[in-house]
């Protein structure tokens, strides 16, 4: 999987449709989340664009399957996946995942007001990983 | 022929431009309507130089403001040809659902007793009746709906028994825009002996209702979405039947005579308007009445079924769009794109100004009948023209484009 970083640079380099088109094929490349993981237990909240989360650990880091129904909302997921996938609960849990997507200009996609998943995934990413650590 | 929008109303209505002054295309009217400037300056006379309390003050001021709040129940009631004390004010068409529920329900509902719904209602006209059932071990049944989305009535014909006691159905669709025949409804209703409650949230906006003519026996709506503010609504139930609904929430205002051996109530409407009313939305729901009964209902319709039609009009000529609803859908046109996510389709029209719904429109069984998690939704009101129907199209274009 990509880093941030990197999708950063080729983002920046983008503009408008260009922009949108490489979050599509973002949420496309991302890690096939098997169908019946997809359950009401790990849909995250949200109102029109489904997210689900469904979060695994391996030797004491972090892996997550995520997935949703919106390709633009996935290439969002596929961000936040980035940031967070295989690195230790106790960095998880001390990012701040929504700065860390500032760069991207998607304020009005992780805003807290709208009512849609991606706020929610990145609370529940970080909420997994301080369960983690707390157990 | 082709009809032409013909309302002007942009002006009134501050509302309409996005923070740096440009336009900004509102088709979200369904969900709530923008404000005009005679609504925004009523409400700021009352919340300010003429606030005051109503039905209790021995100062003219409250005097004065009882009055207003007096004056705005008739407003609200020939809005919709009822009579004044026909009227409760209520916090939204939601809350005036819940009363009957509460109210009425608790009164004229017992075990074994049916209700019917349709399967287009918003979750408001469903989750009272299935809370009530579960009271009180009553049955909810659901009537279907034709191919192009209207409320079957002819399947409501024959599911309709004796033991059916209430009818609850939306006047107008807030998915599909389809228009119900309320006359026709109520007969039916009447005729096994049921009352109708209709949820007229979506028609008072847009078409000319008058209760009385409909024949209803409850009628529920809510201010915001006709151009007046939020936090306010009302009841219309017809006089003897609210004249014999228990009260439902306790409080000041809603008695006669307070002991703790034996409280006494206040005759209907003010029986169920416990507490200090909101006195100031009331004030300024009045105001929006008159704002769109000087316009004409009338002349919204054709308005806006001008708009509809321009709107599908254009969806038609993308191949890949599926559009729900019948012809003559009142005001809201809903979509869907093949292989575009609603949401994606709104994410991408807000960075264009136009503001469309996205989602499950708080009526998740017509979803499942529909077979879609979501629709697009563009919705119309006095102010919308069809620059906004343009802006529409060219932002649909756009998100074919980068999905192509």
């Amino acid at each position: 999987m990509r880093s941030l970083e990197d999708i950063l640079e080729e983002y920046e380099f983008l503009e408008g449709d260009e922009r949108y088109r490489l979050l599509i094929e973002l949420g496309r490349e991302l890690e096939e989340m098997p169908q019946p993981l997809k359950t009401d237990a790990t849909l995250v909240r949200g109102c029109s664009a489904q997210v689900w989360v469904y979060p695994t650990e391996q030797d004491g880091r972090l892996h997550f399957l995520a997935d949703s129904n919106a390709a633009i909302t996935k290439g969002i997921v596929a961000l936040v996946i980035s940031a967070v996938q295989d690195r230790p609960a106790s960095e998880v849990a001390a990012m701040d995942v929504t700065a860390a997507l500032e760069p991207f200009e998607l304020r009005n996609q992780l805003s807290s007001n709208r009512t849609q998943g991606i706020p929610n995934m990145i609370a529940l990413v970080q909420e997994h990983a301080t369960r983690i650590l707390g157990a | 022929m082709t009809m032409t929008a013909t309302i002007s109303r942009k002006a009134d209505f501050p509302g309409l431009l996005t923070p740096d002054g440009q336009p900004w295309h509102y088709l979200d009217s369904a969900a709530t309507a923008q404000k005009p400037q005679a609504v925004i300056d009523a409400a700021t006379r009352a919340l300010g130089v003429d606030y005051a309390t109503v039905h209790r003050g021995v100062y003219a001021r409250s005097a004065e403001m009882t009055l207003a709040y007096e004056a705005a129940r008739r407003r609200v009631a020939k809005f919709i040809g009822g009579q004044e004390d026909e009227i409760v004010f209520t916090r939204g068409a939601t809350e005036a659902i819940n009363l009957v529920s509460y109210s009425w329900g608790e009164a004229n509902i017992a075990a074994g007793d049916r209700i019917l719904l349709s399967t287009l209602e918003h979750h408001s006209n469903i989750v009272p009746w299935q809370l009530l059932a579960e009271r009180k071990g009553a049955h909810i049944d659901v009537c279907p709906l034709t191919d192009d989305g209207r409320i079957d009535l002819e399947a409501a014909r024959e599911m309709l028994t004796s033991a059916h006691k209430l009818v609850a159905l939306a006047h107008v669709s807030n998915v599909l825009g389809s228009v119900l025949d309320v006359q026709r409804a109520a007969e039916l209703a009447h005729a096994v002996g049921a009352k109708i409650l209709v949820d007229g949230c979506q028609a008072v906006p847009r078409l000319p209702v008058d209760v009385v003519a409909l024949d209803c026996d409850f009628y529920a709506f809510s201010a915001h979405k006709l151009y007046g503010p939020t936090g306010v609504g009302a009841l219309w139930a017809r006089a003897d039947i609210l004249a014999a609904m228990p009260p439902w929430q306790g409080g000041g205002a809603m008695i006669d005579k307070v002991t703790f051996a034996r409280t006494t109530y206040a005759p209907a409407p003010q029986r169920f308007e416990a507490g200090t009313p909101a006195i100031v939305e009331a004030v300024a729901f009045g105001a929006a009445c008159d704002y769109v009964a000087e316009i004409g209902l009338e002349a919204i319709h054709a308005h806006e079924a001008a708009l509809v039609a321009k709107t599908r009009e254009a969806l038609r000529s993308m191949n890949d769009v599926t559009i729900f609803g019948p012809e003559d859908s009142a005001g809201i046109v809903s979509f869907a794109i093949d292989g575009i996510h609603p949401h994606d389709l709104g994410t991408i029209l807000d960075e264009e100004n136009v503001a469309i719904r996205a989602g499950h429109h708080c009526a998740q069984p017509l979803m499942d009948h529909l077979g879609v998690p979501a629709t697009a939704r563009a919705s119309f009101g006095i102010y919308s023209d069809e620059e906004d129907v343009a802006a529409l199209v060219r932002g649909i274009e756009r998100t074919k484009r980068i999905f192509g």
